[in-house]
């Protein structure tokens, strides 16, 4: 396994499941939080720059441009991210523990 | 009048024929020309052809012109349909795919449905009636659905008849486009699907949650009271959401209306929301405990089921019941329920904000599974958060980088090998696809940034993909084994330390420092992870011989097999620059690395800095016009970060106010007074600063050299004028405080270069004559454009390059036969403590693995037994033998067998008389290094077993050898 699922598979106890399923909930998670990272982003854009995204996504353009953008557009997009993640984490925790409790 | 005679005449009439056309045409060519000089076309030249030409080779023209012109329109119609048709190829399969999965769901339904009504008079109606009504529900989510409603209005009466095949609908009906291969992704993100609150009026949405949720969670596809109860409570939580959110909305303006409530700073406290709304998520958040609690129940008892029925043995019930709460349990409760939460919320956007977020979703989608692996994992770790992953500058970002493509690559380099090794490709291909495979195994510390390392990834892959298509090998290889042993990447034997001559790189190093010299008592801390690793201090003291396990000693609970020099390894001494040059490229491949004793005389030069200076890592791309618009470029960037000089660090500084010749000069990079004058640099190498405020130049091969006054550019130089290029020697060092203007400098390095390479000129990309001024080379570097994909592979190929690396760098065995025995037998102690530590770490029933550093008590027990009953390896084997060996509270004896076992199979080492069991442990670990037996090895011998069936190998120990490779490749024991 490589070092990344290792990574995941810390986080979420992932690393016993076939590496297909691994890859699979990977890309839900990744996909949930970076859902959760959008909606609060989008909030904070302009009408404007709500535009210029639309049509940064049109254009179909690298993750990375996209991302710049972000960072240009969202000052606190880096911060959002890090709360998105810890609070899908802590969520993740809260219930994994409670349904383990006797 | 013969057949031949008769074909000679018709050729003759055809010459004649064609010579009568190309006088005509060629009138018409005169004509056409007076009339408009540049209207040729390319037909006309067809017929323009010399007269001396025979019939055949005009004829041969011709067709060959006419294919050449077919083919040419072919494949820009095919182009053109094909790129107006693509997203419609995308829908379609789609749309067919769903529909075939759809179409199943509901078979299994009928099926279900008629087995009720064949049981007898006693079937319950109710459900029946449930069923029809989830395939009512599912039938509305057919993608042909559409038309499926005119279609039932005019002759269907039939449920099979209103559900339309494919077949049946001729055109699309939503702009979807999701690729096929993202099925299992629609249900949260299909931006086709109706709007959520759209969706729950109508029911739909909850119908069609239960039909997912039904297949993990209820197996006879009824819902059970905990599952209804918790769709209510989302319903109800995300309903009451919703309506404070679009309260808020009416009562605030524009910006601030959902920020409120989700954004930062103004991020409303959970004490500030509603009490109704608080008291709600607490009622779904319970139901979600309660509905996964009964899902374990149910579980449990299939588990007890089939461990009666002997399809599961007794012992693997909690390991079945672990995998499945790792799995199943936390898809249905942890990731589908926030999925579905989540496209609640997304409908409290206004429609706009909706749309663009199924645009980014979508895009998110339909990348690279490789590119979308990377983004997933930067955005769970939250690493882009504080690495800028995706902006692939600066220490940080490499830092993570580092990590992620390193991983990445791991993974697509896994599953290459799996592919080359099950396939018989022709010879060119198979060496290319070695190539492949070996370059995929990168780091991402051997490129400049994140983003070429993608870039190297992407093509890589695609170029792989291309030769598995040329070949006819599409098929997925799937030899577990084999793509797990890539997956080994980075943990192969050579990276792992047991190798002598091997640095210390881990992967949270952005750079190299100048080659630290470990010195042959250098201590080696074990069990540290690689990016946990920090230099340890000169204090660090060597340690004692090995000794004897400590029988009795407290400490030896834990590390039973650990003596107290243990940790310590003795390092060969890095003397050349060869040496060092091999270890980097070995190192960054260890996952493990051994931590060396940094040499601080040799560390990178420290700048001077100011009190409160900001570091800004920032690095430009070698200039192709030279080592002096290099420093431009360098100059420019730094005059962009630090607007105000007074807070850079003071060499930063000094780049600031010099002049870009200088700085060339001073740095080494210019040398006027000498005959090979100017470094030779290529393509992709930076100049930059780390993140230290440290001046450094890192090359192709991703070497990093810390630049000072006193140590220069130390590459290759070359003479632009004379063709002869030298590997800068120790007499040509820079002096100091070079003023280019003075000619006294140097004066005294105007012989010719020593160390002149006689290889140097075979090399294809170093003309033999350079003259500057047709390639637009300046005299202060020789540039080196490589543009292919081996320029992007720092570490194959091109790293021998160099003179001074074509060396044939020593095999495995050499080196390992270079290994005292003092080495092997910590490295031996070392690794079985790792697989004890693994083996028998805690588990962590929460988020799965284990917790590092954490035993059971299982296993003081057994270390104990072990000890007060001096166990022999004979022992041992013989109680495993005899079916003795188990799990239970008195200790893990099944598991520590089986591990020993392992490593007989592996060794085919017999227990000595008497030899104790962790004697024999050692023995058989020090033979495996010596003998360099990686888990390569022990696959061909578990596969070899299989064909011979000479070694019987049972499943547990299987599961057992596997586990514990699992540990090697991520640290976990499965």
């Amino acid at each position: 396994m490589n070092p990344l699922l290792k990574k995941i598979g810390e986080e979420f106890g992932l690393s016993t499941l076939p590496p297909e399923k691994q890859e699979e909930l990977l890309t839900r998670i990744g996909g949930i939080i970076y859902k959760s990272v959008l909606i609060r982003a989008l909030d904070q854009m302009s009408e404007s720059e709500q535009d210029e995204f639309d049509k940064l996504l049109d254009q179909d353009k690298d993750p990375a441009e996209i991302f710049s953008f972000l960072q240009e557009k969202v000052p606190t997009i880096e911060t959002i991210i890090k709360e998105e993640s810890d609070a899908f984490k802590k969520e993740t925790m809260d219930t994994m523990n409670r349904i383990s409790e006797e | 009048m013969t057949v031949e005679s008769s074909n000679n005449k018709s050729r003759e009439e055809i010459l004649a024929r064609i010579e009568e056309l190309n006088s005509l045409i060629k009138r018409e060519e005169d004509v056409i020309r007076k009339r408009d000089s540049n209207t040729k076309t390319p037909e006309m030249s067809i017929y323009t052809t010399p007269k001396a030409k025979s019939l055949d080779e005009q004829l041969d023209e011709i067709e060959s012109n006419a294919r050449t012109s077919i083919a040419r329109n072919a494949n820009e119609m095919a182009d053109k349909a094909l790129e107006g048709n693509q997203e419609e190829i995308d829908n379609a399969t789609l749309r067919i795919n769903q529909f075939a999965t759809i179409k199943d769901e509901i078979d299994s339904l009928k099926k279900k449905k008629q087995d009720f009504i064949d049981s007898g008079d006693s079937f319950d109606q109710a459900l029946v009636d449930q069923i029809d009504k989830q395939i009512e529900s599912l039938e509305s989510l057919n993608p042909y659905s559409t038309k499926k409603e005119a279609v039932d209005t005019q002759d269907t009466n039939t449920q099979e008849e209103k559900f339309l095949t494919p077949l049946q609908v001729d055109t699309p009906t939503i702009n979807e486009s999701y690729a096929s291969s993202e099925k299992t992704l629609n249900d949260t993100f299909n931006p086709r699907e109706k709007s959520v609150a759209e969706a729950y009026e109508d029911g739909s949405l909850l119908q069609k949650e239960n039909t997912e949720e039904q297949e993990v969670g209820n197996s006879e596809n009824i819902k059970s009271p905990e599952l209804i109860a918790l769709e209510e409570a989302r319903t109800l939580y995300a309903s009451k959401q919703k309506e404070f959110l679009d309260n808020k909305r009416k009562t605030q303006n524009g910006i601030n209306k959902i920020r409120d409530f989700f954004g930062l700073g103004k991020k409303v406290k959970e004490q500030d929301l509603p009490e109704e709304l608080l008291s709600l998520k607490a009622s779904y958040d319970q139901k979600k405990v309660v509905y996964g609690k009964s899902l374990i129940a149910s579980y449990i008892e299939e588990i007890e089921g089939k461990v009666r029925n002997g399809e599961i043995p007794e012992n693997q019930k909690d390991e079945t019941l672990e995998i499945f709460m790792k799995g199943d349990l936390f898809d249905e409760i942890i990731v589908k329920e926030r999925e579905s939460l989540l496209a609640l919320q997304a409908e409290t956007l206004p429609a706009k904000e909706k749309g663009i977020l199924n645009e980014a979703l979508d895009r998110y989608l339909k990348l690279k599974p490789w590119l979308r692996t990377v983004i997933s994992s930067a955005l769970i770790t939250g690493a882009i958060a504080t690495t800028g992953a995706f902006t692939s500058t600066g220490a940080a970002g490499a830092y993570l980088g580092t990590k992620i493509a390193r991983g990445v690559a791991s993974v697509y380099a896994g599953k290459k090998l799996g592919n080359a090794a099950d396939s018989f490709l022709e010879k060119a291909t198979s060496k290319d696809l070695a190539r492949l495979d070996d370059n995929a195994r990168f780091n991402m510390i051997d490129f400049n940034d994140f983003e070429n390392a993608l870039n190297y990834a992407e093509k890589s892959y695609n170029r792989k993909i291309k030769i598995e298509q040329d070949t006819k090998r599409l098929r997925i290889i799937t030899k577990g084994a084999i793509s797990l042993m890539a997956g080994l990447g980075t943990s192969e034997v050579i990276g792992k330390g047991i190798l002598p001559n091997i640095s210390v790189l881990n992967e949270t190093t952005e750079v190299h420092t100048p080659s630290p010299k470990i010195s042959p008592d250098t201590p080696v801390v074990k069990s540290i992870p690689a990016d946990s690793i920090k230099p340890i201090p000169d204090t660090l003291q060597t340690t004692p011989p090995p000794d004897a396990i400590k029988i009795g000693d407290n400490t030896s609970i834990d590390r039973p097999f650990e003596t107290t020099d243990s940790i310590a390894i003795k390092s060969p001494t890095i003397e050349s620059p060869e040496d060092t040059t091999l270890i980097q490229k070995e190192a960054v491949t260890t996952n493990e690395p051994l931590q060396p004793k940094i040499d601080s005389a040799q560390t990178a030069p420290k700048p001077e800095v100011q009190s409160t200076p900001i570091i800004k890592p920032l690095s430009v791309e070698a200039d192709k016009l030279g080592a002096i618009e290099t420093f431009k470029d360098l100059k420019e960037k730094l005059s962009a970060s630090y607007p105000d000089p007074k807070l850079a660090p003071a060499n930063v500084r000094e780049i600031l106010a010099s002049d870009p010749a200088s700085l060339a000069i001073k740095y080494g990079f210019y040398s006027p007074t000498q005959n090979a004058e100017s470094a030779f640099m290529q393509e992709g190498e930076q100049l930059g600063f780390d993140s230290k405020g440290n001046l450094y130049f890192k090359d192709s091969n991703g070497t990093v050299d810390y630049l000072s006054e006193n140590k220069g550019f130390d590459g290759k130089m070359i003479d632009t004028d004379n063709s002869t290029m030298s590997q800068k020697t120790e007499s040509e060092t820079l002096p100091k405080s070079i003023d280019p203007n003075k000619e006294s400098i140097s004066t005294q390095n105007q012989e010719p270069p020593k160390s002149v390479d006689p290889n140097i000129e075979t090399m294809e990309q170093i003309p033999k004559s350079i003259d500057p001024n047709e390639v637009g080379f300046r005299q202060n570097m020789f540039y080196s454009k490589d543009p292919d994909l081996d320029a992007m592979t720092p570490n194959t190929e091109r790293v021998l390059n160099t003179a001074q690396e074509q060396q044939t760098p020593p095999s495995i065995n050499e080196l390992l036969k270079s290994i005292n025995e003092d080495t092997v037998h910590s490295l031996a102690q070392q690794q079985i403590n790792k697989d004890i530590d693994s083996m028998f770490q805690k588990p962590n029933f929460i988020l799965g693995g284990s917790t590092p550093g954490t035993k059971t008590e299982e296993w003081a027990r057994t270390l104990s037994f072990m000890q007060e009953k001096k166990l022999t390896a004979a022992h041992l084997f013989e109680a495993q033998d005899a079916g003795m060996l188990q799990n239970s509270d008195k200790g893990e004896f099944f598991t520590l067998g089986e591990y020993a076992r392992s490593l007989k199979y592996e060794t085919g080492l017999e227990p000595k008389e008497g030899e104790l069991l962790n004697d024999y442990l050692i023995r058989a670990q020090e033979y495996k290094i010596k003998n360099n037996i990686t888990d390569k090895e022990m696959i061909k011998i578990i596969d070899e077993a299989d064909r011979d069936k000479k070694i019987k190998i049972s499943e547990e120990t299987r599961q057992k050898i596997r586990a514990r490779r699992s540990v090697d490749n991520d640290g976990v024991y499965n």
